[in-house]
């Protein structure tokens, strides 16, 4: 059936029709390839595109009983009041530090390691490391955070034990600002850098692997085949994810931020989305904290088109 | 070949087509009118529909089967129950939804120091007072004159107050093994209680030639711990819930006065020395009382009725192993336990159908002989002894489920997820506060006091004796407009100093006058002004 109607839409492409007609005939003889495209569009249209009226919140004092349009109109009221407290500038420097060294080192993670895995040639040794650095995605944070709070713990974690029979001080991490973000990078790292290596190994697996004979008899090394052959055939992804990850810079962790940080460490734990959990849902100032929501979003948005422009100019391939 | 018809692709696109514009019509229809809140006539033969939202317990099946459901349910047969049972976590996060939504119960269950003011400034909730007159009168016979207090808002009583909490809970608990170990007494003064603290720490108390004891448990991020700033003339209030008090004939917050900073160079002090579980600080509160009843701590502060659980679970690890209230140390600024208040009630949204029946539901909990059957812990005649000859319920004394022995485990297994109702009735004893009603007849009221004494050691009620004396309560009467904006701010940057600050993680000075430049700037002398007007 798609043979046909390629040959059909081939056929009449002698004759010029006008945009529209065009559209129409497309439309119509993808109808199928379209009618499965509805759902992901209505999911969008409503869960997407729809909520994002409500954004005007943001401008204005809302009040449930008289509604989004109803509600006092206080313009950029919200905004200076977020950029004048001095809570919210703490916030936003602790998401920048903790996004820019998240990205820094857990970006480029799960493309070393899939790099590595790469090169393992035993089979069943590969797969048992695939499935070792794969386990620790399946555990939920609420998990993999009190295992560090067990293992970090000051009065019996076994970090805190072996460093007592060293001979060193006992160090309660989770009550020092100054280690709360090093946990973080450290934890995401270790839980999720398996995970993301699945796509970039999928991608090596698409290689051509005449690639590789022609290197081979060139003289490559296996770490010249990694640097002159992997890597350029993994750029088009990285460059994609990079830019795409990009987008969510400033959405560092919720569910990680929120279970190991607490009143001790908030002076460097206390991210822009654990302020508006703690600001707009539990003390309910949805007006104030879609403020800081717009504003993160807004910031998202300036670096994915800054991302993608610097990628062409690298030469290299965009998402736009 | 099959006989039936094709269903064609035509047909299928039709009913697609169908199918969305009718669920397109669905969302799109009107939501229902808010119905008169005075006029609750039904049809005959249609039953009314009352939706309940209370917190506690195991979960919403749990409350479903309890005795005390199925009677609510059989006394009011003209009446269709909605059971929206949440766990207490689940409505810390629900209930500002709820309220921004207007997706509240017809009666829900909140706090009204937190919860009140929201509610008010998005005008969801209905004035009760009126109503409290008309069909509540059992309820105004037993509920204290400052229960009341706190469902008053902006002159209006808007709230139903409830019985969760008492007054009087908490109390400090010591290891009188390892105090006798040590060769101490209970520690009457804060000197005393530190040295207590730093000896529990580091001098062995459980004689095992091993450093894993330690002294006392804080509550995550210091929130309850008010016996120590008792000490020093000032109180966090229990889950920094604040507490003031008349100074010079003004209401004044507790957490700007002197002997706030004193009270935490004092505790940084004994942090210093090892004297507090070093874990406790920064964990989840739910886990609070564990190292005291796992045994390697030797004090807690917590609920009086909590004394012969937690020595039982001791008792575990260390057979020999006591567990003895004290009262309140004394320091320079006196001495108290700080109480929890009647923070807990019951509100009518304005989207109630049947306001005044919401009104008599509550009032059926508090009536003495509809109480008298609910008031005992456990599942009616299983794991407590059902009614007695009176209609009154009758639960089994510690020695009588001792003697039963695996008959008593597998009773408990049997109906351990159907034995709590909690949120809408606390039982008797339960955390140490709900009493038999002063409206009781004298002999349903003996009745009850003699199964409380039954079901409590010697070392518990005097525990409550202690607690009693040393009950302190905040005077600020009621939530106040500025609580909704500034409150919550305030709670946090505190909680974060005070925590900061016993820690030794800042400089207690600098610390302070950050604290006192915080509390100016955002809404504290404000806050100080409207309670000041109440």
């Amino acid at each position: 059936m798609a043979t046909s109607a390629v040959s059909k839409s081939t056929a009449t492409s002698g004759r010029r029709r006008s945009f529209w007609a065009q559209f129409v005939f497309n439309l119509w003889t993808y109808r199928y390839l379209y009618l499965m495209l509805v759902l992901p569009f209505v999911f969008f249209i409503i869960f997407r595109f729809y909520p994002m009226w409500g954004n005007i919140i943001a401008f204005k004092k809302y009040q449930l009983m008289r509604g989004i349009w109803g509600s006092q109109w206080v313009g950029f009221q919200h905004f200076n009041t977020l950029f004048d407290d001095p809570a919210f500038l703490r916030v936003l420097r602790n998401t920048v530090s903790i996004a820019f060294f998240k990205l820094v080192f857990t970006f480029p993670a799960p493309i070393i390691l899939a790099l590595f895995i790469n090169e393992i040639r035993h089979m069943a040794y590969k797969r048992f490391v695939q499935t070792v650095v794969y386990v620790p995605h399946f555990l939920s944070w609420v998990i993999y955070g009190a295992i560090l709070y067990i293992v970090l713990s000051p009065a019996n974690g076994i970090v805190n034990n072996i460093a007592a029979s060293l001979g060193m001080e006992k160090v309660a991490f989770f009550q020092k600002p100054g280690y709360f973000q090093p946990i973080v990078i450290i934890s995401s790292l270790l839980k999720e850098t398996g995970w993301a290596a699945i796509i970039y190994l999928a991608t090596i697996s698409t290689i051509d692997l005449t690639l590789y004979e022609a290197a081979i008899i060139d003289g490559a090394n296996r770490w010249q085949l990694m640097r002159y052959v992997t890597l350029p055939g993994l750029a088009m992804t990285i460059v994609t994810l990079f830019i795409l990850q990009i987008g969510f810079f400033l959405n560092v962790g919720f569910e990680q931020i929120f279970i190991l940080q607490n009143n001790m460490v908030l002076m460097t734990a206390d991210v822009i989305e654990t302020f508006i959990y703690r600001v707009g849902i539990r003390q309910a100032r949805f007006d104030f904290t879609t403020a800081a929501g717009l504003f993160n979003g807004l910031v998202g948005m300036v670096l994915v088109l800054l991302a993608d422009r610097l990628a062409k100019r690298l030469d290299l391939p965009g998402i736009f | 070949m099959s006989s039936q018809p094709k269903f064609t692709r035509r047909q299928a696109l039709k009913l697609m087509g169908i199918t969305s514009v009718s669920a397109y019509l669905a969302a799109c229809a009107p939501p229902t009118e808010m119905a008169d809140s005075g006029d609750s006539e039904m049809p005959a033969g249609e039953k009314k529909k009352i939706s309940i939202s209370h917190i506690g317990g195991g979960s919403v099946e749990a409350s479903e089967k309890s005795h005390r459901m199925m009677l609510l349910r059989s006394s009011f047969p003209d009446i269709e129950f909605e059971n929206r049972w949440v766990s207490y976590a689940a409505y810390l996060d629900k209930i500002p939804v709820q309220i921004a939504s207007g997706d509240l119960a017809d009666l829900q269950f909140c706090n009204a120091f937190n919860d009140i003011p929201l509610m008010m400034e998005n005008e969801v909730i209905i004035e009760t007072g009126p109503l409290l007159e008309q069909f509540g009168q059992n309820i105004l016979a037993v509920t204290p004159e400052a229960a009341w207090a706190s469902t008053v808002y902006d002159g209006r009583q808007v709230a139903v107050t409830h019985n969760i909490y008492d007054l009087n809970i908490w109390c400090s608990q010591y290891r009188g093994d390892w105090l006798e170990a040590l060769g101490m007494g209970i520690p009457e003064t804060i000197d005393e209680y530190g040295e207590v603290l730093r000896a529990f720490s580091n001098s062995d108390p459980d004689g095992n030639g091993q450093d894993d004891t330690y002294g006392r448990l804080l509550y995550n991020s210091v929130r309850f711990d008010d016996d120590f700033f008792h000490a020093f003339g000032v109180a966090v209030g229990h889950h920094l819930n604040g507490f003031w008090r008349q100074r010079d004939g003004r209401l004044e917050l507790d957490w700007v006065q002197p002997g706030m900073k004193d009270a935490l160079a004092w505790m940084s002090s004994v942090w210093a020395d090892g004297g507090f579980h070093p874990d406790s600080i920064s964990i989840p509160l739910g886990q609070k009382d564990n190292a005291f009843r796992a045994g390697i701590a030797g004090n807690v502060y917590t609920a009086w009725s909590a004394v012969d659980f937690a020595q039982n679970q001791i008792r575990t690890v260390a057979p020999e192993a006591t567990v003895v209230a004290g009262p309140a140390p004394e320091g320079p600024g006196g001495r108290g336990y700080t109480g929890e208040g009647w923070p807990w009630c019951f509100v009518i949204p304005i989207t109630a159908e049947h306001p005044e029946d919401c009104v008599r539901v509550i009032d059926w909990f508090f009536t003495p002989d509809i109480a008298a059957q609910i008031l005992c812990e456990g599942v009616l005649g299983v794991t407590n002894k059902g009614l007695n000859e009176n209609g009154w319920c009758v639960e089994f004394t510690p020695e009588e489920k001792a003697a039963m022995g695996d008959e008593w485990t597998q009773k408990q297994n049997e109906v351990q997820d159907i034995n709590v109702f909690w949120g809408l009735w606390l039982t008797i004893g339960t955390l140490g506060g709900v009493q038999p009603f002063p409206t009781f007849p004298p002999d349903m009221k003996a009745h009850f006091e003699g199964m409380l004494e039954a079901k409590y050691s010697e070392e518990s009620l005097a525990a409550q004796v202690i607690s009693q004396e040393y009950l302190r309560l905040t005077e600020k009467p009621r939530p106040v407009q500025a609580d909704k904006e500034y409150w919550p701010g305030l709670q946090t940057r505190f909680g974060e100093f005070i925590s900061q600050a016993v820690a030794g993680t800042i400089d207690i000075d600098q610390g302070w006058s950050e604290w006192l430049d915080f509390f100016e700037k955002n809404g504290g002398p404000l806050l100080t002004e409207q309670v000041n007007e109440i």
